[in-house]
């Protein structure tokens, strides 16, 4: 805990957070002395039911490392793809935020940092107990996710497990009077940080100092230099910024949502239905008859769980639910208009000539508003449909709290894809011999449909028997569990094998007299994946917990309400191994590939490859983990938790490639080799307070993570430095820049190392020669920066109320992370834009205070590669919301027969506290990250 | 109770074993080994994988052809891969031209066809139906010898770059010694030879219309006579020629020219015809024959044309000065009557065939060179010399409806095999010796005449150095764009002053009557380092084959 205080305190901008948090203590600590009530209370504490794999606990008998947010959290969010209410909010769960693009807009998660540097990162993502997404859900219909973390949570999952787990819990009808709630949101959005390029005057003025660097005659004369600069001819001398030329300041996103929940004896419900409209940021969408050309996501979600009594042992319940969701969006990739926005020079051309008509030239016809709104529009509708039906049954007439029961599941998933696209011509305004003459490139052409469809389905089988009982102090309960597991993709294709699972699982949970908790997890199962003898791996976990707080020598003890402490060990699997097509590694084939073409026709003959080499013994990746954890509530106002986790994952799937010659002809295979050591601590303190009417709570939870790459095929590399064993996984290598040679003399004199990517001159960069060779090669290259995930991440969750009237944020942030910049600097001969930074570069005059080396038209080996130069820290701290609310008074409620009405103001995604500042941290390329203003109500009937 | 539970648990688990046909799904796509290698049809597709990997060589590098880093171009996109020669940006770790591991790749595919051949028997069709049975077999011994000649091919792709390389004739599995050290350049020779000789025994001399484009036996001996021409080069004797493997080449190349061969090829009548929409020419030896296409075309139209304009090949100012005076001489001479205010007329046909110099007709229009003309200077990836590309072109190509053609690639050609001999012929016995029925200057002669170009006078082949000025100009006029450069300067020993000389374009300015003024400039000033001889051989594979020793200067 000192280590976290330390590590806080120390980095500024953190500081004054956690001053806020220290003095929200103090203030509050007086009341709490004098005996007010908590928020909440230590009555029932750890009574609270927590899903775990293939069932539930209370709170209080969870062996295993287990976060869990609720619903009357989550439902603080104006989100449109579940992930992204995530943030900062779950011990262990990095959430990392991707493009803002409508309906693409699902972040990546990783729980516990990189373990493999092959394999699949991602956790198993299970809902309602089945391998489903949850991106696409809604707010509304989630009860709980929890994210399973070490051994005994995961082990149950067998092969998929050891990534971690998110499960995902919808929402269930309890008995109670039917209630009616209903719930509206509207919101703008807006990009968070687009990068800043340097207008025309300047792109050509350095143009052609690079072009004079570079040792070739400057390509613009002093006449056209002035004439960027005065604007004063924008057809043949435009500056163009084409982020305002192609966006919108800012686009709306709605929603609104109605669920009906209920049950009496017999029938229990939960009916939602919820529509979600979120439009893309593009301009002059509306130019077509007839169609948009914006990305847009149109979504609809039902869902209707119901649970029925049918007699007094049987029990069947039914889920359904469905989504539609339509995405539009411009007839171009919408990554390929970014990646033009990127490679266009400012003063190629203007957006438009005053005549309407696009900029253009033969070599350049993408014009990226073209690309918006004249190239037809894409259409996803997706029709997806998922179900369960379950039947249990007790078997107390075996013996008491023995039940039986099975699951069937069904989701299936379509999609059709439907094109119009059309081209669009551009012009290239040149002097002719009458004047000004538009030479066309292209040309408009009638919208062409192009179809697609693609039709995946899953299906699950599940039946347990699980037994429950408490005698006396005894409390047991066991399990197990056998499940099987069929997806389908493309259906219509025979090439494509089925992805299968099947396996055994089963749990025993003991306790005795609500402090001791032993428990011993087994999974058993098997995917396509592997051959056919080495197929099923056995996947076993144990752990136990002891609840210190109730035994009798600590209950004297009144500062201490609540102390818990655990340790569970064993093994879980990962069977995404990564490598490409790792469906496959253990056969062997010849397979179609290519063909070459013969005859009098040139008529193409197809071709047969033989395939990679096999590894007849291919396996999974294997994760050891083991946790110790403590968790405490403190003077009945103070909840702590400090975990330690460590895993050994071993199996890591290793290419051959580092280790056989190339004249072997062939890639060499794929072999279980790798070992990664990560181990970590998370840690939570989160505090209820209350002073008179005024009710305070901060939560504050973070994760450190260290992470060794034990052992990989490497190179044989000639430097110690250079073995990439030994540091974190996604440790960036590179060149240790000293500087940049200041001119001839310097690079001629003979104690400098030669530089041997490319001939110097003044003004590039100098390396450390760290071997002493008098070369800089790439044996040079030693570890630099960090690593691309964090080695730190935290989120902070603060609150106040007063009354009905509350105000909550949410930040989260990372530490330890490096970006590399060198995208956006140059080289200048790819005629792309360039980031305002380098505007600081290496002159003769500036060459005191240059941060960036000269500029150069050409693909110079020297500066462009990774070094030191280019890595700027991608630590940030985010606001990821913020929230107004208010809930009316009972009196008002009575009135107005409602049952609860709130309405709120939110933020989400508002700053980032970061040093590089030039770019989201997060979202450099392509459709930009999105900050929201929104409001809302929800109410009940 | 509880032995009920068990039974379920030992029913759920028998379920479970007797389940592993559950996983049993077969991927229609995979074929087994033993299938393959008994199947006629599927044979031939394990052969044709081999063919797959012969280069591509429009557009080998980044959208540029390989020219353009020798003295004969420039390419228009300054961030093209190409350039990294240029700018002497190149090494062991970083490449655009590195073909070794391709090249291995390829040879493998090879040796697979041959080995998992080796135990075909075609047995099923023994007596039931033998006439099936023997044409199988005749075809089977031919498709080794295809990839026997295909072997050495990949060889010479590797010798011309690497020199000596380690020569592996098997399919090495990943538990043999793989480090293994580099075979001399003369092991590399003899192999590349031997595998041409064992298939000019088998090939046949020509193939029916549906199987033309595979190797026949004039492809074995002609990259025979390659192979023995470049062995005989200065670069690899100390700066001499080798008499004894000069004469070994042009004993090949006499196959064609007054041998075996003879009435099997002819040279194409009209150069020009020979490049564009042309596959029946009996001029081709050795050829790939591509399926219709137009990217060649959208990297190489003047940039003024719609669908151009991925950055075109710009030739140089130094071949184009390298093309004589109708009259057969150099523009240096001072009789040769060329006129550098109109430098284009009267000149080599063949420049205007190779080349589109200003005002020159290109489809429908004539080209405008000129700064601020509709394909000159000013434009975004504009030619940087003054020239575009027209060799290879289908001008008739309308980019705009992505309109595609045939377009045949020439590996070998009888043009080539004419100046071999000349070369390898006035090197080992002078310019007039006929002994194998034709001289070194006869040879030249039939190449110009073709052009349309007066014969060598006789100071031309005064002597043997005074002819191989000769030859090696012809040989970079005929062979222009055809791949043959780079290797050229660099057997010859001559690549310092040629890939290392300074580029140069031709800046044209339309004046305001219409006349135009042409001045030569300095486009590029390039990099060539002694060490850039050799390619270096890929660092990676050093580190994985400490065996491998890399070639000098290079780290």
């Amino acid at each position: 805990m000192l280590k976290v205080m330390r590590k806080i305190t120390y980095k500024g901008k953190v500081q004054c957070l956690f001053l806020i948090l220290l003095i929200s203590c103090r203030v509050t600590t007086p009341s709490v002395a004098q005996g007010d009530s908590t928020l909440v209370s230590a009555e029932g504490f750890g009574d609270k039911p927590v899903h775990i794999g293939y069932g539930i606990q209370k709170e209080k008998a969870v062996t295993g490392s287990v976060s869990t947010i609720w619903s009357e959290e989550l439902i603080k969010n104006t989100v449109t793809t579940v992930g992204n209410a995530l943030y900062g909010k779950l011990p262990g769960l990095l959430v990392s935020q991707r493009s803002g693009e409508p309906g693409n807009d699902v972040p990546s998660f990783l729980i516990r940092g990189n373990v493999t540097y092959a394999g699949e990162t991602g956790p198993l993502i299970m809902v309602d107990g089945f391998q489903r997404s949850f991106d696409q859900l809604t707010l509304d219909e989630i009860e709980s996710i929890s994210v399973l973390k070490d051994a005994v949570s995961t082990a149950i999952y067998g092969l998929r497990g050891a990534n971690g787990v998110i499960l995902v819990t919808t929402k269930r009808g309890v008995e109670s009077r039917n209630k009616i709630g209903v719930t509206l949101k509207y919101g703008i959005q807006q990009p968070t940080r687009l990068p800043n390029f340097i207008g025309s005057y300047d792109y050509a003025q350095l143009y052609n100092e690079a072009l004079t660097g570079d040792g070739k005659p400057p390509l613009y004369t002093n006449e056209e230099l002035q004439k960027y600069r005065d604007k004063s001819d924008p057809g043949y001398y435009p500056d163009v910024n084409w982020f305002d030329a192609i966006l919108e300041k800012s686009s709306p996103v709605w929603e609104a949502g109605m669920n009906f929940s209920g049950g009496n004896k017999i029938v229990r419900h939960f009916v939602m239905v919820n529509f979600m409209k979120n439009e893309g940021l593009f301009k002059n969408t509306r130019w077509n008859d007839g169609y948009s050309t914006n990305s847009t996501f149109e979504r609809l979600n039902f869902r209707s769980n119901v649970d029925i009594k049918v007699n007094s042992r049987l029990t069947a319940s039914l889920d359904i639910s469905g989504r539609l969701e339509d995405r539009n969006a411009p007839g171009t990739a919408v990554p390929t208009i970014f990646n033009n926005i990127y490679a266009y020079a400012p003063n190629f051309f203007p957006v438009q000539y005053s005549n309407g008509t696009f900029g253009g030239n033969s070599a350049y016809q993408g014009n990226p508003l073209g690309l918006v709104t004249s190239t037809g529009y894409t259409a996803l509708n997706d029709r997806n449909f998922q179900s369960s039906f379950r039947l249990e049954h007790t078997l107390d007439f075996i013996t008491e709290g023995l039940t039986i029961g099975a699951v069937g599941a069904f989701d299936n998933y379509q999609r059709s894809r439907e094109a119009y696209t059309r081209q669009f011509p551009v012009f290239q305004l040149t002097k002719g011999e009458s004047g000004d003459e538009y030479q066309k490139f292209g040309q408009v052409t009638p919208l062409v449909r192009a179809a697609g469809y693609e039709h995946n389905y899953r299906s699950n089988f599940e039946a347990y028997l699980d037994y429950s009982r408490s005698v006396e102090r005894h409390e047991v309960s066991a399990k197990v569990i056998y499940h099987q597991d069929k997806y389908v993709t493309n259906w219509n294709n025979d090439n494509n094998r089925p992805y299968l699972l099947m396996g055994l699982h089963g749990r025993v949970h003991y306790g005795y007299d609500g402090k001791y908790f032993a428990e011993a997890v087994v999974g058993y199962n098997g995917t396509e994946r592997f051959p056919k003898n080495h197929r099923f791996g056995f996947f076993p976990a144990v752990a136990a917990s002891w609840i210190v707080s109730e035994e009798e020598f600590l209950k004297p003890v009144n500062w201490i309400s609540w102390l818990k402490v655990r340790a569970s060990t064993g093994l879980s699997g990962n069977d995404a191994i990564g490598a490409g097509n790792d469906r496959n590694l253990y056969t062997s084939y010849f397979i179609n590939a290519g063909s070459y073409p013969f005859g009098s026709n040139n008529g193409n003959l197809t071709a047969t490859k033989e395939s990679n080499y096999p590894n007849y013994r291919i396996s999974w990746e294997k994760g050891y983990k083991t946790d110790f954890a403590v968790e405490a509530r403190l003077f009945n106002y103070l909840d702590v938790s400090l975990n330690y986790f460590k895993e050994r994952r071993t199996d890591i799937v290793d290419s051959r490639v580092n280790e056989l010659p190339a004249i072997l002809g062939i890639d060499g295979g794929y072999v279980n080799y790798g070992v990664v050591n990560n181990q970590g601590l998370e840690a939570t303190l989160s505090f209820h307070g209350k002073v008179n009417d005024f009710l305070f709570s901060a939560g504050m939870n973070a994760t450190f993570l260290k992470n060794t790459l034990a052992k990989r095929i490497e190179p044989a590399y000639p430097n110690a430095y250079q073995t990439r064993v030994g540091h974190p996984v996604g440790q960036i290598f590179g060149l240790e820049a000293v500087g940049f040679f200041r001119n001839q003399a310097e690079i001629d004199d003979a104690g400098t190392p030669y530089h041997t990517f490319t001939p110097v001159r003044p003004g590039d960069i100098r390396y450390k020669d760290q071997n002493g060779d008098g070369l800089i090669d790439s044996n040079d290259e030693l570890p630099i920066g960090k690593t691309t995930t964090p080695s730190f991440f935290y989120g902070l969750n603060l609150g106040v109320s007063y009354k009905g009237l509350s105000l909550e944020a949410c930040l989260q942030g990372i530490e330890g992370s490096t970006l590399l910049i060198t995208g956006l600097s140059g080289p200048m001969g790819k005629r792309a834009q360039i980031a305002d930074y380098v505007m600081n570069r290496w002159t003769p005059e500036t060459m005191e205070t240059a941060e960036f080396p000269r500029l150069t038209t050409l693909d110079n080996n020297n500066n462009y590669r990774t070094s030191t130069m280019w890595l700027r820290s991608g630590d940030f701290l985010r606001i990821r919301s913020v929230e107004l609310g208010y809930e009316l008074p009972e009196q008002a409620l009575t009135v107005l027969k409602l049952s609860n009405l709130r309405v709120f103001v939110r933020g989400m995604n508002l700053v980032s506290f970061d040093s590089f500042k030039k770019l989201d941290p997060e979202t450099f390329t392509g459709y930009p990250a999105l900050r929201s203003y929104s409001s809302g109500l929800s109410l009940q009937f | 109770m509880k032995p009920k539970i068990s039974i379920v648990i030992i029913a759920a688990t028998l379920t479970l074993s007797a389940c592993n046909d559950y996983f049993e799904y077969e991927n229609q796509a995979f074929l087994k080994e033993k299938l393959v290698f008994s199947d006629y049809n599927y044979i031939k597709q394990v052969l044709t994988n081999a063919y797959t990997q012969l280069p591509v060589s429009f557009n080998r590098i980044d959208n540029a052809v390989l020219e353009s880093a020798a003295d004969d171009a420039e390419h228009a996109w300054d961030y093209s891969r190409v350039q990294l020669f240029n700018s002497g940006n190149w090494d062991a770790y970083n490449n655009p031209d590195d073909v070794w591991t391709r090249q291995y790749l390829a040879i493998r595919r090879a040796n697979v066809f041959l080995n998992g051949t080796d135990t075909t028997s075609f047995s099923e069709f023994r007596y039931v139906d033998d006439i099936t049975y023997n044409r199988y077999h005749a075809e089977l011994k031919q498709f080794r010898a295809e990839a026997t000649f295909l072997i050495g091919f990949f060889y010479f792709e590797l010798f011309k770059r690497y020199g000596g390389v380690p020569i592996v004739d098997s399919v090495l599995a990943i538990d043999e010694d793989l480090n293994l050290p580099r075979n001399s350049v003369s092991e590399v020779v003899q192999f590349i030879t031997a595998q041409c000789d064992s298939a000019i025994n088998v090939l046949p001399v020509a193939y029916d219309a549906n199987n033309s484009g595979r190797a026949t036996l004039g492809a074995a001996y002609a990259l025979k006579c390659r192979t023995l021409l470049y062995a005989a080069s200065p670069l690899y004797n100390n700066g001499q020629y080798d008499k004894v493997l000069c004469d070994q080449s042009a004993k090949a190349a006499g196959e064609f020219l007054t041998g075996s061969l003879k009435s099997n090829y002819a040279l194409e009548p009209n150069y020009g015809a020979l490049f564009t929409r042309n596959w029946t020419s009996r001029e081709m030896i050795f050829e790939r024959r591509e399926a219709n296409s137009n990217y060649f075309e959208k990297a190489n139209f003047p940039i003024g044309f719609d669908g151009s304009g991925v950055g075109a090949t710009s030739p140089s100012q130094n071949l184009v000065d390298a093309y004589e005076m109708a009259n057969g001489k150099a523009i240096t001479d001072p009789e040769s009557g060329y006129n550098a205010a109109d430098p284009y007329t009267n000149r080599d046909p063949r420049l205007e065939q190779t080349i589109i110099v200003n005002n020159a007709m290109f489809g429908k229009r004539p080209i405008e060179l000129w700064t601020g003309g509709l394909d000159g200077k000013g434009k975004e990836m504009a030619s940087k010399t003054g020239y575009y590309l027209r060799k290879y072109q289908d001008d008739e190509l309308d980019l705009l409806q992505n309109r595609t053609s045939r377009h045949t690639w020439y590996y070998f050609r009888l043009g080539e095999i004419y100046l071999n001999y000349a070369e390898a012929m006035n090197e080992a016995y002078g310019p007039m010796d006929s002994r194998y029925g034709l001289s070194a200057v006869a040879a030249v002669n039939v190449i110009r005449a073709r052009a349309g170009m007066p014969e060598l006078q006789p100071e031309d082949y005064a002597s043997a150095e005074a002819l191989r000025v000769k030859i090696r100009n012809e040989r970079r006029i005929e062979l222009a764009f055809e791949e043959h450069r780079n290797w050229d300067v660099r057997r010859w020993n001559i690549a310092e002053a040629t890939l290392g000389a300074d580029l140069k374009g031709m800046d044209v300015v339309k004046n305001t009557d219409g006349s135009f003024k042409y001045t030569p400039y300095v486009v590029e000033k390039r990099v060539f380092a002694p060490k850039m001889y050799y390619y270096p051989i890929p660092n990676s594979e050093i580190l994985k084959q400490p065996k491998l020793t890399q070639n000098p200067g290079w780290f």
